[in-house]
C-alpha cells in the first residue's frame, strides 16, 4: 500500500516536473511606496497555466486591504498555507498575455522606525523569495520612492553585480518624477530570491553650498587678480615658454 | 660650465622629488589658474543642484560634480594638484557620494604601496650613481643629439614592454635614467625645458603604449579577453594580438617621435644637443672618471636586480614557490633589503618619497572608484552610446569609429584601466550583438586602445610618477595626450579598413 502511494506521488511529481519545465512564469512586481508607509503593489504575470488550474504566487508583504484584479482575470485572493502567504490568481489562461493584479499594502514599511543616518538616509530592504514548488523564469522587481525622495545608492543586491558579470542586475528607474530601484533575476527555483538594499533620502538639498561657493567664487575673482601677474606663482611645472 | 658645475647636475640629490618645485607660470597657465577657482565651482554647482537624472543615483551625482570640480582644478592648477585631491576627498564624504572609509582607504591600494616602494628603489639607483652611470653610457652612445636620444629611449621601453608587465615597474626602472639624461640636455626640476617636457611625455606614451602591443601587457587586456571569449565566444591568442596591435603601437610611438620634438614641444637647434661645456668629451671623461663600478653600485645593482627578476618572472612564480610574489610584493622584498642596517644601502632619510604625489594619487583613484561604485561612470556611457541612437541600418564602420574615438578618450575621466574595460568593453560586445556586428571586430580593436593612458597625470600610475619630475605641465600632459590620441583613433580607423581587414578581423566593405 505504501509502496503504491510512494509510486504514485513519484509519477505525480514528474508529471508536475514536466509540466513545469515547459511552462514559462515571468513575475514583474511594482511597489509604489508612500510616505504614510503604505503602498500600492502590482503584479504582472505572464504564465502557461493549465486550463482550469490556478497560478499560485508567493506573498512576503504584510496583509493587502484590497485585491483588485484587473479584467484578464477572473478572480485573485490571498491564501494561508503553513503560515505562509500565497496570492492565488485564476484566469482564462493565455501565456501571451500579460495578468494584472493591484493590491494596496496600508503598513508596508514604517518610515518612522527605520534608522535615520547621516545625511538623512534610510535604509530600504526589498526582499523577493519563491516559497512555491513553480519556477519563476524571470522575475522584475521595481520598488518607486515617496515624492521627494531620491535613491542615495545601492548597498547590496542578490544577485550580485561581480568582475565576471558586470552586468548590474539592478537600475535606478525614474516614474513619472519619483525615484526608484529595480531588481532583476531568472531562474528561481523553490527558496530562491532576490533581493535590493538601498539608501534613500529627502531630495532637498541646502543652499548653503550654492550661496558660499558663489560668494567664493565671485570673492576670488575679486582679491586674487594678482594670479594674473607675470611674477605670480604658477602650478608646480609649469614654466619656461614654450618655443 | 666647469667641471665642478657638470658634476652638480649630474647629482640628483640636488633635485628631490619630494621638494615641490615653484616657478613662473606662462600668461596662458595664469589665466587658467585664475578662472579655474569660479569655473570649476560653476560646472560643480550646475551638476550637483540640476534634479538627479533619471537613472542616477544621488550618491552618482554628487560623485560626478565633485569629479568635475577636481579635473578642472587639476589641469587648470590654481591650488596644487595635491590639495585638489584632498578637496575631491573631502567633497566624496561631506555629500554622501561615497563612505569616508572607502575614499581614507585608498592610500592603502596596491597601486600606492607600488609608489612608495618603487621610489626607495628609484633612490637606490640614484644613490648608489647605477643610473647616473647607466644614463652617461647611453648619452655617451647615443645622446650626441636629442633625435637618437629619444629614439634609444623609444627602443628601450619596447625592449622592456614584454618582459616587465607592470608598467610602474617601468617607470621606476627608466625614471633615475630618465632624470639624468634629461639633466645633461638641461632640463631639470627646477629649469625644464622642452626636451625634457619631449623626454618625458614620450617615455609616459612608450611605457603605457608598449603595454598594448602585448596581451599580457596588462591585467585590463586580459580582463577584456575574458569578456570577448566569454560573451563573444571566440578565443583571441597571445600572437592574434600582438601581430595586430603591436604595428600599430610602434608606429604610433614612431609619429610621437617624429612630431614630438618638431611640433609639440619644438627642440631649438640650439638645445638639441648636451647643454655642457666640454659637451660629449666632458660626459665620456666623467663616465671614464667613474671607473670600476662600485661595491655600492654593485649591491644596488643586485638588490635592483633581484626586483627586476621578480617582476619578469612573475609567471613562473607559482611553479617556483607555490604562490605569484606580484610586482608590489617584489618591490617589497627589495625595499626591505634597501633599508636593511648594514646590509641594505639607504637610511629612511634618504629615500626620496614624493607624499604630495601619494595624496594626489588617492584622491584620484578615489574619485575613480567612486565613479564606478556608485555606477556613474555606467551611466554616464550609457548616456553617451544612447545619444549617438544607432539604428539598425547603420553602416559597421560609422560605429567602429565612434566605439575606438570613445574608448579612447574616455581615459581622460577613468583612472583605472580595469574600471574603464569591465564597464565598456560588455557594452560594446551587447552593442554588436545588437546591431548584427561581429562582436569580436568591434571589440578586440577597442580593448587595443586600453592601455592609451597618456592624456593626464591621473590617467595611470607611471603618469603620476613621471609627473614628479616636474619636467612637465599637467597642460603640458593634456596638450600631448589628446594629440597623440588623437593619431591613436586614426591609425587604428586606417588598421580597421587595411591591416585588421588582412587579419580577419574586420569586415570587408
Amino acid at each position: 500500500m505504501v509502496a503504491r502511494r510512494l509510486i504514485y506521488s513519484a509519477v505525480l511529481l514528474m508529471a508536475g516536473a514536466a509540466v513545469s519545465a515547459a511552462d514559462t512564469l515571468d513575475v514583474h512586481e511594482q511597489i509604489v511606496l508612500h510616505e504614510s508607509g503604505a503602498a500600492d503593489v502590482t503584479l504582472t504575470v505572464l504564465a502557461s497555466v493549465p486550463p482550469g488550474r490556478e497560478l499560485v504566487l508567493p506573498w512576503s508583504h504584510s496583509m493587502p486591504d484590497s485585491i483588485r484584479p484587473d479584467d484578464t482575470l477572473t478572480h485573485a485572493a490571498l491564501r494561508v498555507e503553513h503560515g505562509l502567504h500565497f496570492l492565488v490568481l485564476t484566469a482564462p489562461w493565455d501565456a501571451e498575455r500579460p495578468r494584472r493584479v493591484r493590491l494596496s499594502v496600508p503598513s508596508f514599511i514604517g518610515w518612522s522606525s527605520l534608522k535615520r543616518t547621516a545625511f538623512g538616509n534610510v535604509t530600504v530592504e526589498h526582499t523577493f523569495r519563491n516559497t512555491t514548488s513553480r519556477r519563476i523564469d524571470r522575475y522584475r522587481g521595481d520598488v518607486i520612492l515617496p515624492e521627494g525622495y531620491v535613491v542615495t545608492s545601492v548597498v547590496s543586491s542578490i544577485p550580485e553585480q561581480t568582475e565576471k558579470d558586470p552586468v548590474a542586475p539592478y537600475e535606478i528607474l525614474e516614474d513619472s518624477g519619483r525615484s526608484g530601484v529595480s531588481i532583476r533575476t531568472a531562474k528561481l527555483g523553490l527558496g530562491d530570491g532576490a533581493l535590493i538594499t538601498f539608501r534613500c533620502k529627502p531630495a532637498a538639498k541646502s543652499p548653503i553650498l550654492l550661496v558660499a561657493l558663489i560668494l567664493a567664487g565671485t570673492l576670488y575673482l575679486m582679491f586674487f587678480r594678482d594670479v594674473l601677474k607675470e611674477n605670480g606663482n604658477g602650478p608646480p611645472a609649469a614654466q619656461n615658454a614654450q618655443s | 660650465m666647469t667641471e665642478r658645475a657638470l658634476e652638480d647636475l649630474l647629482d640628483l640629490d640636488r633635485h628631490k622629488l619630494s621638494v615641490e618645485h615653484k616657478r613662473k607660470a606662462t600668461a596662458t597657465e595664469r589665466w587658467m589658474k585664475y578662472l579655474g577657482v569660479p569655473v570649476g565651482f560653476a560646472v560643480f554647482l550646475m551638476l550637483y543642484y540640476m534634479p538627479t537624472p533619471a537613472g542616477l543615483t544621488a550618491g552618482g551625482q554628487a560623485i560626478i560634480a565633485s569629479f568635475a570640480l577636481a579635473l578642472i582644478w587639476w589641469i587648470a592648477e590654481p591650488v596644487p594638484t595635491y590639495v585638489t585631491s584632498l578637496v575631491l576627498m573631502t567633497l566624496l564624504i561631506f555629500l554622501d557620494g561615497w563612505d569616508s572609509k572607502n575614499v581614507l582607504g585608498v592610500l592603502g591600494f596596491d597601486v600606492i604601496w607600488l609608489n612608495v616602494l618603487a621610489f626607495i628603489l628609484s633612490s637606490v639607483l640614484i644613490k648608489t650613481n647605477l643610473a647616473k652611470r647607466i644614463a652617461l653610457s647611453l648619452v655617451v652612445r647615443f645622446g650626441y643629439s636629442v633625435r637618437p636620444m629619444l629614439l634609444s629611449f623609444v627602443l628601450l621601453q619596447l625592449c622592456l614592454a614584454p618582459l616587465i608587465p607592470a608598467t610602474a615597474a617601468r617607470a621606476v626602472m627608466t625614471l633615475p635614467i630618465m632624470l639624468v639624461v634629461g639633466a645633461i640636455y638641461g632640463a631639470t626640476p627646477g629649469q625644464p625645458n622642452n626636451v625634457g617636457r619631449n623626454l618625458f611625455l614620450q617615455n609616459l606614451l612608450g611605457i603605457n603604449i608598449f603595454s598594448s602591443g602585448f596581451m599580457t601587457g596588462s591585467t585590463a587586456n586580459l580582463i577584456a579577453l575574458a569578456f570577448i571569449a566569454n560573451m563573444a565566444g571566440t578565443k583571441v591568442y597571445y600572437t592574434d594580438w600582438m601581430f595586430a596591435n603591436l604595428p600599430i603601437a610602434m608606429l604610433a610611438m614612431f609619429v610621437a617621435w617624429i612630431i614630438g620634438p618638431t611640433l609639440l614641444f619644438r627642440v631649438r637647434p640650439a638645445d638639441a644637443h648636451p647643454q655642457i661645456s666640454g659637451g660629449m668629451n666632458a660626459l665620456q671623461e666623467q663616465l671614464r672618471k667613474m671607473g670600476g663600478m662600485s661595491p655600492q653600485e654593485k649591491k644596488g645593482a643586485l638588490i635592483f636586480g633581484l626586483v627586476v627578476f621578480l617582476w619578469v618572472t612573475d609567471r613562473f612564480h607559482m611553479q617556483w614557490f607555490g604562490f605569484e610574489i606580484d610586482a608590489v610584493m617584489a618591490a617589497m622584498i627589495g625595499a626591505i633589503i634597501t633599508l636593511l642596517p648594514k646590509i641594505g644601502i639607504l637610511k629612511w632619510n634618504e629615500a626620496d618619497i614624493p607624499w604630495h604625489l601619494m595624496i594626489f594619487s588617492a584622491g584620484a583613484y578615489a574619485g575613480g572608484l567612486a565613479l564606478n561604485d556608485s555606477g556613474a561612470a555606467a551611466w554616464v556611457v550609457r548616456k553617451i552610446f544612447v545619444a549617438f541612437n544607432f539604428g539598425t541600418d547603420v553602416s559597421f564602420w560609422t560605429v567602429y569609429v565612434i566605439v575606438i574615438a570613445l574608448m579612447m578618450y574616455s581615459h581622460f575621466v577613468f583612472t583605472s584601466k580595469t574600471m574603464r574595460t569591465i564597464i565598456l568593453i560588455p557594452f560594446i560586445i551587447v552593442l554588436a550583438q545588437q546591431l548584427g556586428f561581429n562582436p569580436v571586430a568591434l571589440a578586440l580593436p577597442a580593448a587595443f586602445t586600453i592601455d592609451w593612458v597618456i592624456g593626464l597625470p591621473i590617467s595611470a600610475k607611471p603618469n603620476v610618477i613621471l609627473f614628479t619630475t616636474g619636467q612637465y605641465s599637467v597642460l603640458d600632459n593634456l596638450k600631448y595626450g589628446i594629440v597623440i590620441a588623437t593619431i591613436g583613433v586614426i591609425l587604428l580607423t586606417v588598421a580597421g579598413f587595411t591591416w585588421f581587414r588582412v587579419l580577419g578581423l574586420t569586415p570587408a566593405f
